[in-house]
């Protein structure tokens, strides 16, 4: 019976004229989406390619050089794409793509592409996250709303039930016929975002298929929760049209209201620093110092090294003192930047939470979360990228340092050569796995979990009593 | 049943109806939440702002009492040989909030509005920490009233409107209403009247709060004068969607059709059609990638560092009275100059080209905004807010040229490694960024502005030829 049903339902939407053209319009964008996202992920690869072949060349062909004017000189570190974030830009236009790995300094993120947008984007990019998290359930809810308000208008609902069917095998029936209309549309799209990931550039090590099948079930268990509410309100509502525009709420609630209600209110709850004010704080640390972080000091360390080494003057220590300071001093510094650095991500990873946590309000907020986790677009892989570059930069720094340290004296003139640059291992980053992601996000998770069931458990309660007639 | 009746009846079923009476609350209350928002965003801007020029003034001031110091005998030349130092002139260059950011954000957010123009680095990185918030922040756009009148207007107008026509024709009374002393044309408009007048005053009323709360008090000609423009630009907008909803009721379905083709048509207008031509611009004007960019820059720096001699010696060309051998200063000071001029001068070309795409792409897309009306409402309302993209892209290109004019002013002294004089540093250029008058933005916003009104007096006229009809066809039939 149920079969029949599912038949039924899924040839109804076919035949009808505002699925087609919705279908059609929702399809198209996610075509589209999908192609333009990819092409626009190829060409950001193809630059960061380039840009990370010149960065090294520009390192190597410095030619003769004091060590430690090579760390001023500094490296560019430029952040990848990863292979999913065609579908999801997540904050990526807005955290910059490279940074500068200088000497004394943990540099800011440059060059946020959010900055070539034209305005018009603001109101929102056309991405297949977007697509995905607003016209597929809205979607939904055009195919579902009178899935029992039409037919107890119509007195058909009646007749159904007359003919022995269990409401239950009915709710399921018209569930997997609206799942079969969803998944014309859905199913090629799914193969063109399989075949733009298996022919795209794997990028770095980041579990990409992996990430692909978390991210569909995830849409998959989203696209269910709202089938299981537009069921539920369907056979609540008196008529086709209250249920309409009480699923239409809840839509506008879920995806124009609640994302902006959890800004501000993770803002208000973890407030963060200007950038002006964050850059004012960490050079006032560093020039007037912090309790508790010892500041280095050039005639100690001389006097330490003199004594350690048992010799009569610096001049007679077979090491540059200037080297081993500079590196104590980047130490010094190392420890302020940790300690703003961690204290603003903490933040933004606390309102992160905060978002995560209002979920239970809106699961657009979870799939939004999971989406961008997934697609490597989150702050959280931006904090894993820029720790790594970081990382990098003072493995640089102590490699300069000690170079000039170990291979001249103080007050003599040393200049290293091109060798010395072509040693220095390249920055090589890798992206965490699906299960770093997942551990991350295991409260996204559990949220988007309890949604499909509190939905569904709705969906029966709801079928169990509603009104014939 | 006359026009004054079917007012005050549609006033007093609104009154009555809790869904409705909560929409509007609701409605009120965001619109009241983002005017606060607005005034504080604003606010927070033009704080950071007068705090980063006023940080950087005091460091220029306190510069030059060093060179006062050596001119009036103070202290020697010889124990400070570091004051008057052209090259470490730095003069801060800012951005104010424009005179309604608290009304629409626009692309403040992402693009900066201080830099420290110093001669010391290259156009490349004029522009550092200044990013305002958090990404996420960022990433979820603003809560402004430019945002609760391009996108939760529209949707309150079409829940209070959509059973305007459909509710009588739904529950068959629709025939009744040809027994009114007013046409259907009348009955439908006097409904719409009611319903969508609610939603226009509580907007007005928000925006004349956020008028004088942004303003701290009571508001300056300029931004009564801008609040006028933007204000008839949010009711160009109403005007659009009051004429769209009234043909969509007009075209006479069933509730939940026409409920569904009123939020078809917001999907396509809001959030469809500005992401397509976003899009289509910059596929069709695509930027010269900024990665591309910073390495050309890095590469112009490695060079003049390389070849820093044959640098010096083309300075030297062109300028001979700049050939001395005596400079008291270290020699990397002038390197430095001559490097990152080199470095501004060869970058220059990308730079321009940047400036030429995002031209082009506003070229493009002030043609074809016209399909895409939240795009060209919004647009509008960033113009007379003084938040859009046009003025910030002006806003780095001035600060590329005022490093410039800075560079020129002290050259000499750079070059022959001489101190500069009191008198010197008074010829250093200020900082200063020309505004369009209020005129000049009335101009600028009369197409787009003028286009909402005429489409929504299109879509209105449409409405009243269909509703005529549809009388016709109703009497024919009773």
């Amino acid at each position: 019976m149920i079969r029949h049903i599912v038949r039924k339902e899924f040839t109804d939407l076919l035949r009808d004229g505002r699925f087609r053209w919705t279908a059609a319009i929702v399809g198209a964008l996610l075509l589209v989406s999908l192609g333009s996202g990819w092409v626009e992920t190829r060409r950001a690869d193809a630059a960061h390619s380039a840009a990370r072949e010149t960065a090294r060349e520009h390192w190597e062909s410095q030619g003769e050089k004091n060590p430690h004017s090579a760390a001023h000189y500094g490296i560019y570190a430029f952040k990848p794409r990863l292979p999913l974030s065609f579908l999801d830009q997540g904050v990526d236009p807005y955290t910059g793509t490279s940074v500068w790995l200088e000497a004394h300094r943990q540099n800011d993120f440059l060059m946020r592409p959010a900055q070539d947008a034209t305005s018009g984007q603001r109101l929102g990019a056309l991405t297949a996250a977007q697509v995905l998290q607003h016209l597929v359930p809205l979607l939904v809810i055009l195919l579902a709303f009178g899935a029992f308000a039409s037919e107890r208008e119509q007195g058909t609902l009646r007749q159904l039930l007359a003919t022995g069917i269990s409401r239950r095998d009915l709710a399921v029936g018209k569930a997997l016929g609206v799942a079969g209309a969803l998944a014309l549309l859905l199913i090629p799209a799914a193969i063109l975002g399989a075949i733009a990931i298996t022919i795209g550039s794997p990028g770095p090590a980041a579990t990409p298929f992996a990430r692909g099948a978390v991210l569909t079930v995830t849409y998959l268990a989203y696209f269910g929760v709202f089938l299981a509410i537009a069921l539920a309100v369907s056979a609540w509502a008196r008529s086709a049209r209250t249920a309409l525009v009480a699923l239409l709420g809840v839509w506008v609630l879920n995806g124009l209201v609640a994302p902006r209600v959890a800004v501000d209110l993770s803002k208000w709850l973890h407030p963060t620093p200007s950038a002006v004010e964050f850059a004012r704080t960490m050079e006032r640390e560093m020039e007037g110092g912090v309790e508790g972080i010892e500041r280095p000091d050039r005639e100690a360390t001389a006097s330490r090294l003199v004594a350690e080494h048992g010799v009569e003057t610096v001049d007679d220590l077979p090491l540059n003192v200037v080297g081993v300071y500079l590196q104590e001093s980047e130490e010094y510094a190392n420890q302020i930047f940790d300690r703003n650095y961690s204290a603003l991500w903490n933040r933004f990873e606390s309102q992160g939470l905060v978002h995560e946590a209002l979920s239970f309000a809106a699961p657009l907020l979870a799939v939004r979360t999971l989406s961008m986790g997934l697609a490597g677009t989150d702050v959280e892989q931006h904090r894993h990228f820029a720790t790594a570059a970081e990382e990098y930069r003072r493995d640089l720094m102590r490699r300069m340092n000690g170079d000039l340290a170990e291979n001249s004296r103080t007050g003599e003139t040393y200049l290293a050569d091109a060798d010395t640059w072509a040693e220095t291992p390249p920055f090589l980053y890798d992206a965490p796995t699906v299960g770093w992601v997942l551990r991350n996000r295991t409260l996204s998770l559990a949220m988007l979990g309890l949604w499909l069931v509190a939905a569904f458990l709705a969906a029966a309660a709801s079928v169990r009593r509603a009104e014939v007639a | 049943m006359t026009n004054r009746t079917v007012l005050a009846h549609e006033f007093r079923s609104i009154l009555h109806d809790r869904w409705q009476v909560g929409l509007l609350l609701l409605f009120a209350l965001l619109s009241i939440y983002a005017v606060f928002q607005g005034s504080r965003y604003r606010e927070a801007l033009r704080e950071t702002a007068t705090a980063f020029e006023t940080e950087h003034l005091a460091n220029a001031a306190a510069w030059r009492e060093q060179m006062v110091a050596i001119e009036t005998g103070e202290t020697r030349p010889e124990d400070d040989p570091w004051a008057g130092l052209a090259m470490n002139v730095a003069m801060p260059a800012v951005l104010f909030p424009g005179p309604l950011a608290d009304f629409s954000q626009g692309v403040t957010d992402v693009h900066p509005f201080t830099a420290r123009v110093a001669l010391w680095r290259s156009v490349d990185r004029l522009f550092g920490n200044y990013q305002f918030q958090s990404p996420g922040e960022t990433r979820a756009g603003p809560v402004d009233p430019g945002y609760v009148i391009v996108f939760l207007m529209p949707l309150l107008m079409i829940a209070l409107s959509f059973g305007a026509l459909a509710g009588d024709r739904d529950s068959g009374r629709l025939g009744l209403v040809l027994s009114y002393p007013i046409s259907v044309r009348e009955f439908v408009a006097s409904k719409l009247v009611v319903r969508l007048g609610a939603v226009l005053l509580i907007a007005a009323a928000s925006l004349i709060v956020g008028l004088f709360l942004g303003a701290g008090g009571l508001p300056d000609g300029q931004r009564l004068g801008r609040f006028a423009l933007w204000s008839l630009a949010a009711v160009g907008y109403f005007a659009f969607w009051a004429g769209a909803i009234g043909w969509i009721v007009s075209l006479n379905r069933r509730g939940e059709t026409t409920a569904m083709t009123m939020v078809g048509l917001w999907v396509l207008i809001s959030l469809v059609s500005p992401a397509i031509l976003a899009a289509a611009a910059q596929l069709t004007y695509p930027a010269p990638s900024q990665l591309a960019f910073l390495s050309l820059a890095r590469q112009v720096s490695s060079e003049a560092h390389r070849e820093q001699s044959s640098v010096m010696e083309g300075m030297l060309l062109e300028h001979p009275e700049l050939s001395v051998d005596n400079y008291t200063l270290p020699e990397y000071i002038r390197e430095s100059y001559l490097v990152t001029q080199t470095v501004d001068r060869r970058v220059e070309p990308v730079l321009e080209e940047f400036d030429l795409v995002q031209a082009q792409r506003r070229a493009f897309l002030g043609l074809v905004q016209y399909a895409a009306p939240a795009a060209l409402a919004l647009r509008a309302m960033n113009e007379i807010a003084g938040t859009d993209l046009e003025r910030q892209v002006r806003f780095e290109r001035e600060v590329r040229d005022y490093k410039s004019r800075i560079a020129r002013a002290v050259e000499a002294n750079v070059l022959a490694g001489e101190r500069m004089s009191v008198a010197e540093m008074s010829r250093i250029p200020q900082w200063s960024f020309p505004e369009p008058g209020l005129g000049a933005t009335a101009r600028a916003v009369l197409a787009p502005v003028g286009a909402l009104f005429l489409f929504g007096f299109g879509f209105a006229g449409r409405a009243a030829g269909r509703l005529a009809r549809l009388e016709t066809r109703l009497r024919e039939t009773s």
